[in-house]
């Protein structure tokens, strides 16, 4: 087992020079001469200059990319261009907030899913079914800040029951935290409800047809065990992998529900980076969102293997 | 439709463990049903190995599932007759109650040992988990049963092999663990629906001997389905042939060997392989069995008979009883009585 | 719970006049009817069709629909309810709200098949390189496809958008950008599939060029699988456009689009709840109707293992 992760851990690496490479060349992107651009509004000579030499902008891309990989394996992502602050500093300090929202999303839709989808699995086509391929048809297709701005209208204008932004950690009031983390964390996991609901429904619907859950059934085996520990550990993999990509989703995903609930996580910082042009700070946010993307698959493929003994080495 | 209260002939072998009596299994939906398994009757005593023989479509699988009611629920129905067990008619019950008499009194082996295991399980633990269920013991229990099963079917080094995965085993182990979960519960009947077709001819011979030891054993009565005569030859006590849903011939192993009397029963003789028989082409079955739905009101057989005449085609034709005991559903048999409005079942 | 046996299975009878058609379930039935009769078999497909097609007339003919100029302001009318002048209310600005749906119709739909437009434009012809000549150019396009699709897809749009600059160009350019890799990974795939065919070998070894064998052989291969991935693909478009819009990264005011609408609506949301409905409701029912209509297709075009439920 842990040769497996070592294994793919390795074969990240290059993966992740790709990654960084596109991260980094979206230098490149910027209209007409970066320093002018990113030196901010109406800038000075001097400041233009200054933007210049910070950014390194005189160099080859290669020898600049060059120079931030190094820096960056370091821990060193370079400086904002406006507050000076190290980027792995402010990405760092926003990272526990925008996992613990994505978690609490994932949380809320297994809650949902898990549920649902072996409901719906039980009698394909029939009435529980029916609902759940509606209502998953329609929460796939929910902005999540339409889902955002309901769930604010009911909760908080008309019943005044939880709070309507802000953010407290997980660890300095658990309770609290879940009161400011419930809403946001609703509105991000909609999606990620519905898809795994289908999902789980296919993967139950096909396992619930084998043989093996044949051999159970024909043994007497009750069948709520039958669907809760025979078959649901075979159909579980299958969801895990889309649970794995709706991580990586859910980190895009969770800009938007941040800046509605006035979250102070990534997806707030690359917002206000990107609004500001603060090309450090956007390169900083966006290759530790893929780390720590990549990292959540790898963890899924983990768990897959211990799910499947087939694939274990 | 037989009302037949079935009390076994005297000087019957041993005492009737599973009666099928005037089974018929609809298959649609809706108001459309189309029958694929018609008035079926048969028994199976203790200790007693009884073949169900047919080509694939005869209605022989669907016979077996419904004994335990796993056909699916909303595109299935059985539509009349009764299935006893132990004197209990199965169709009558609840699903928590059949959830107990499964695994419990009727263990059942399928014809996919490739597939009919769960492959996120350790072998022993599947066992185990079907002790655990009907008998409540503990975990270490069971898990000690399901080595003891294992050996019993004679896996090697059972307690070793119970921790494997399916995956790592043979098609013949995975028959043999399917044995040992059917039986480890010690069930009045098997039901093994074409156990060893999927196998090799070697591992067949084993996996059914250990069928034959462990049906002694624990005096089960056994009802095994197969298309091939050779098997029920080597195996069986007594043989019921199906053809298009009906039963056609009901007789001991020996008798229908001898002297088939259904001319079906024949043509499938014939085109047994024999050894040593001289060269040539084997006799097939021209043409193919009547689709369920479109079966002609007469002989069912008829279109593929050697043996067919007018009168074939006037009406049903029934089983008939033969002064041996015999039965056959064929105009040229001369019963001594029709089984259909017969009260007593004879057998042998 | 119960299995249908392999014996079962057998016993459905082949395709043949006659009663029994009705009676078992028939999987070699909806082959018979044809592309159009199994789409229209699918009632959420045929309503997503008609909604898209309404939308679309609604979008071409948006000056003539609307009641109002979407951008003619009305202080003094500013957040209203719903009347017989502005059937849906007003805006923060008193804007009509029904005019700015109107031509929001035609933002999103716009944005939805351009972001396509980029993603195939980038996706087809490197998915088919990748495909076809294999080795290295393989390794490289899919490497870098792997690399592009382990982005947060929304976070990679935001950061491209703001290098970029903000618009609804760079919005939707940076979208199909995002969505490039799922259109190369299917035509890759599906050129694989295809090229080792006899019909393509043959066409091979009697000379035809490259170029020849791709446009004859391959791409009319890869075109179905292609379809129902751009509708199911529109859909998450839209609603991308939606969002950056919604940020503020995509429309430019005074410009209407149903993200933008909902931005402002949120600004304002304790002041008049109700406002964030319709556009809410467009964005919902538009990527509804992509999304059934991608499905239905699924359901009808292509190889039997394709169509699923």
């Amino acid at each position: 087992m842990i040769r497996t992760i070592a294994k793919r851990l390795l074969a990240l690496v290059p993966m992740l020079f790709v990654v960084s490479f596109v991260v980094y060349s979206l230098v490149l992107l910027v209209p007409g001469d970066p320093a002018v651009t990113l030196a901010g509004d109406n800038p000075t000579a001097e400041q233009i200059a200054e933007t210049r030499v910070r950014l390194g902008l005189d160099d080859s891309i290669l020898v600049q990319y060059g120079r931030w990989v190094s820096n960056a394996v370091q821990g060193d992502l370079g400086e904002s261009l406006y507050s000076t602050q190290p980027v792995s500093t402010s990405v760092m300090s926003r990272l526990p907030t925008t996992l613990s929202l994505t978690f609490a999303a994932i949380g809320f839709a297994l809650l949902v899913a898990v549920p649902a989808g072996l409901l719906a699995a039980r009698r394909p086509r029939g009435i529980v079914d029916r609902l759940t391929s509606v209502g998953s048809s329609i929460g796939v297709a929910l902005p999540s800040f339409w889902v955002g701005l309901v769930l604010i209208v009911i909760f908080t204008i008309k019943f005044d029951l939880l709070p309507p932004v802000g953010y407290v950690g997980l660890s300095d009031n658990p309770l609290e935290w879940l009161s400011h983390i419930a809403l946001p964390a609703v509105a991000l996991g909609s999606v990620a409800a519905a898809e795994t609901t289908r999902q789980l429904r296919g993967a139950m619907v096909d396992v619930l047809k084998t043989d093996y859950v044949r051999t159970a059934t024909a043994a007497g085996i009750r069948q709520r065990s039958v669907i809760l520990r025979y078959a649901l550990k075979n159909a579980a993999s299958p969801v895990l992998t889309v649970v794995g990509l709706q991580v990586t989703f859910l980190l895009g995903g969770s800009a938007i529900v941040e800046r509605m609930f006035n979250i102070p996580g990534l997806g707030s910082l690359a917002i206000d980076a990107v609004l500001s042009r603060d090309l450090p700070v956007i390169q900083g946010v966006i290759i530790v969102a893929v780390i720590v993307s990549v990292l959540a698959n790898l963890l899924v493929d983990v768990a897959y293997g211990m799910l499947n003994p087939k694939v274990r080495v | 439709m037989s009302e037949s209260e079935s009390s076994q002939a005297s000087g019957a072998p041993a005492r009737t463990v599973l009666e099928v009596d005037g089974l018929s299994v609809d298959f649609g939906s809706g108001k459309s049903w189309v029958r694929v398994v018609d008035d079926v009757s048969f028994t199976v005593g203790a200790g007693e190995i009884v073949g169900l023989v047919g080509e694939s479509g005869s209605g022989k699988t669907v016979t077996c599932l419904s004994i335990t009611q796993l056909l699916p629920p909303r595109t299935s129905k059985i539509s009349g007759g009764a299935i006893r067990l132990g004197g209990v008619d199965l169709t009558q019950l609840g699903r928590r109650a059949l959830e107990d008499v499964r695994g419990r009194d009727i263990g059942m082996i399928f014809q996919e040992p490739m597939t009919s295991l769960n492959p996120a399980f350790r072998v022993g633990d599947q066992i185990a988990q079907v002790v655990r269920r009907h008998r409540g013991v503990t975990k270490q229990a069971a898990w000690n049963r399901a080595v003891e099963m294992l050996d019993a079917v004679g896996i090697p080094s059972p307690a070793g092999r119970a921790r494997s995965y399916p995956h790592e085993l043979s098609g013949g182990m995975r028959q043999r663990v399917m044995i040992a979960m059917a039986l480890s519960c010690e069930p009045q009947l098997l039901i093994a629906d074409e156990p060893t077709t999927a196998l090799d001819v070697t591992v067949q011979a084993q996996v059914l001997d250990v069928l034959r030891n462990m049906g002694r054993e624990f005096n089960t009565a056994i009802l095994f389905v197969t298309h091939d005569l050779g098997v029920v030859a080597e195996l069986c006590d007594r043989v019921v042939v199906m053809y298009a849903g009906q039963i056609v011939e009901q007789s001991g192993v020996d008798p229908i060997f001898e002297a088939p009397q259904h001319p079906y029963t024949g043509a499938l003789l014939r085109a047994m392989p024999q050894i040593g028989a001289r060269r040539g082409r084997l006799p097939v079955i021209p043409g193919t069995a009547p689709r369920p739905g479109l079966m002609p009101t007469g002989c069912r057989f008829y279109a593929r008979c050697e043996e067919a005449e007018q009168r074939c085609t006037e009406g049903p034709i029934t089983l008939s009883v033969t002064a041996d005991g015999r039965m056959a559903r064929c105009i040229h048999v001369d019963g001594v009585e029709q089984q259909d409005q017969s009260v007593e079942v004879l057998v042998q | 719970m119960a299995v249908v046996p392999a014996d079962i299975a057998a016993q459905t009878p082949p395709s043949h006049g006659g009663t029994d058609q009705d009676a078992l379930p028939d999987p070699g039935r909806s082959r018979r009817i044809g592309f159009v009769g199994r789409y229209c078999g699918r009632p959420a497909a045929v309503v997503g069709l008609v909604f898209l097609a309404i939308a679309a007339v609604i979008a071409i003919f948006a000056s003539r629909v609307a009641p109002f100029d979407p951008a003619a302001q009305n202080l003094r009318l500013a957040l209203k309810g719903p009347s017989g002048d502005h059937w849906l209310g007003t805006d923060e600005l008193g804007r009509d709200v029904l005019s700015r749906l109107i031509f929001g119709a035609r933002v999103s739909l716009l944005a939805g098949f351009e972001a396509v437009g980029v993603g195939l434009l980038l996706g087809v012809p490197f998915g088919l390189i990748a495909g076809y000549f294999g080795r290295w150019s393989d390794a490289v396009i899919s490497r870098v496809a792997e690399g592009v699709l382990s982005f947060p897809p929304l976070l990679l749009a935001i950061a491209i958008v703001g290098v970029l600059g903000k618009g609804i160009t760079n919005a939707m350019l940076a979208i199909g950008v995002v969505f490039a890799p799922r259109f190369l990974r299917l035509v890759r795939g599906s050129v694989l599939a295809v090229r080792e065919e006899t019909y393509v070998e043959a066409a091979r070894s009697i000379g035809c060029t490259h170029r020849k064998i791709v446009v004859r052989h391959i791409l009319p291969n890869v075109i179905s699988p292609l379809l129902i991935q751009v509708m199911l693909t529109v859909g998450l478009a839209m609603l991308s456009e939606a969002s950056l819009s919604f940020l503020g990264l995509g429309v430019q005011p005074p410009d209407a689009s149903w993200g933008a609408m909902m931005g402002s609506a949120y600004r304002h949301v304790s002041r008049q709840p109700w406002q964030a409905v319709y556009p809410g409701l467009a964005i919902v029912l538009i990527v509804l109707s992509c999304n059934s209509v991608g499905e239905g297709l699924r359901a009808s075009i292509g190889r039997r293992s394709e169509r699923r439920s």
